[in-house]
């Protein structure tokens, strides 16, 4: 018996060390200096999606938290510009904010600061305040109503946050507002001499993988 | 000239049969390294086979049947940049996939020649845990891990190379129950074929 335990004890030695061994090849198969960030997209892809035709954006990206600005807002316009030319060339058509038309969905940019799951962020009332194409009653206690299967990835800090969000199913008795299709662009924010580029970049990105979004 | 070798093959069986002749019964234990092939939902997760993987047992023979208790180490990963499409959407960047699965279990093998020499027929019963991990970008993001009834038949052959030592080659298939506790919902069943080598020491 003595000789099977000491069989047993050298061969669990020489398992653990061939483990150790096999977990440190792994960790170097991430080469962290070459990682350039990500895009994930989340879609609610069903008949409210493919029934909207108007949007409206608003040229602010908010920072969230409110004043953390982790980005430099220069370029706020050309960002909000690049998600208006991605969604009119699929087909949408942009409602003003001063037409008495009421949009069918309102498309919403923010940037994070701080590491969060998922592409909700609980302080959006905060953040966006009272917007003229919110329901009356629409108050920090509601929240977005998530696709179902979203995928549940964290988000570093300095993330870029495309929502876009169904005004037409903004349900009282659930407070919840829809969220059809969502965009984190994660790892572009970074500094000012590079974030804008980056993120135009992530922004043809998170289009190119949405072909959904291309109106019927 | 050419097949003079030939010559040699005589030599090399008689002093096989020695060493057969000389095999006694008793505790054996069985170290391998082990390739895995995936299959099925495993393959879906990482489609490369895992070079990583080694297998441990100890079994006890008898006439021409042996049974004992092994377990295993396999590791699937894979890296890539590109776009996986999801149900609820797209994910674009850096991906990196590890599936590490370990198995425990009971053995019962079938030796037609004799125990532990030879050809033989398996079969594995027991338990597999498997913990699965998915990474975007630059943080470690998802991890998920399950534990899942298995059985595993195999075949095997066990030629005799010194005394109380023999070659294993082995060829497995391990047949996983099925679990929801893994990434993208739904239910999974991580199976794959395993083809190992190693040696057994009595």
């Amino acid at each position: 018996m003595s000789r099977v335990l000491s069989r047993a004890c050298s061969t669990a030695v020489a398992m653990t060390v061939m483990s150790l061994a096999a977990s440190a090849c792994e960790s170097s198969l991430v080469p962290f200096n070459e990682v350039e960030g990500s895009v994930v997209t989340v879609v609610d892809d069903g008949d409210a999606l493919h029934s909207a035709r108007t949007f409206a954006l608003p040229d602010t990206i908010v920072d969230v938290p409110l004043q953390s600005e982790v980005i430099h807002h220069d370029a706020d316009r050309e960002i909000t510009a690049s998600v208006r030319a991605h969604l009119i060339a699929l087909g949408w058509r942009e409602v003003s904010r001063t037409s008495t038309v009421r949009p069918d969905v309102v498309v919403l940019v923010a940037a994070s600061t701080r590491t969060q799951a998922g592409v909700a962020y609980v302080n959006w009332y905060g953040a966006w305040g009272y917007l003229p194409y919110w329901d009356t009653g629409v108050s920090s206690s509601w929240g977005w109503g998530m696709p179902v299967d979203e995928i549940p990835y964290v988000y570093q800090a300095g993330t870029l946050l495309i929502t876009m969000l169904d005004l037409r199913a903004q349900n009282a008795s659930t407070q919840r507002i829809q969220l059809l299709w969502a965009a984190a662009i994660d790892g572009f924010v970074t500094d000012a001499a590079t974030t804008k580029d980056r993120t135009l970049v992530g922004i043809d990105q998170a289009f190119t993988q949405s072909s959904y979004l291309k109106v019927q | 000239m050419k097949y003079s070798f030939l010559l040699f093959v005589p030599l090399i069986a008689t002093e096989a049969r020695a060493q057969i002749g000389d095999y006694d019964y008793g505790f054996t234990s069985l170290t391998t390294w082990a390739v895995s092939v995936p299959l099925g939902d495993t393959k879906r997760f990482v489609g490369s086979p895992s070079w990583t993987g080694i297998t441990w047992a100890m079994q006890w023979n008898r006439e021409k049947t042996a049974t004992g208790f092994e377990f295993g180490l396999h590791d699937f990963y894979d890296q890539s940049t590109g776009t996986t499409t999801f149900g609820a959407g797209a994910a674009t960047g850096s991906q990196f996939r590890d599936l590490l699965v370990t198995t425990a279990m009971a053995t019962a093998r079938w030796y037609p020649f004799g125990s532990g020499r030879g050809p033989s027929l398996g079969i594995g019963g027991g338990g597999m845990y498997a913990q699965q991990s998915y990474q975007l970008g630059i943080q470690s993001q998802l991890i998920r891990s399950g534990f899942q009834f298995a059985i595993a038949p195999e075949a095997a052959m066990a030629v005799p190379i010194f005394h109380d030592i023999s070659a294993v080659l082995t060829a497995r298939y391990l047949a996983p129950t099925s679990s929801d506790a893994y990434l993208g919902g739904g239910s999974r069943r991580f199976r794959f074929l395993t083809f190992s080598a190693g040696f057994a020491e009595r």
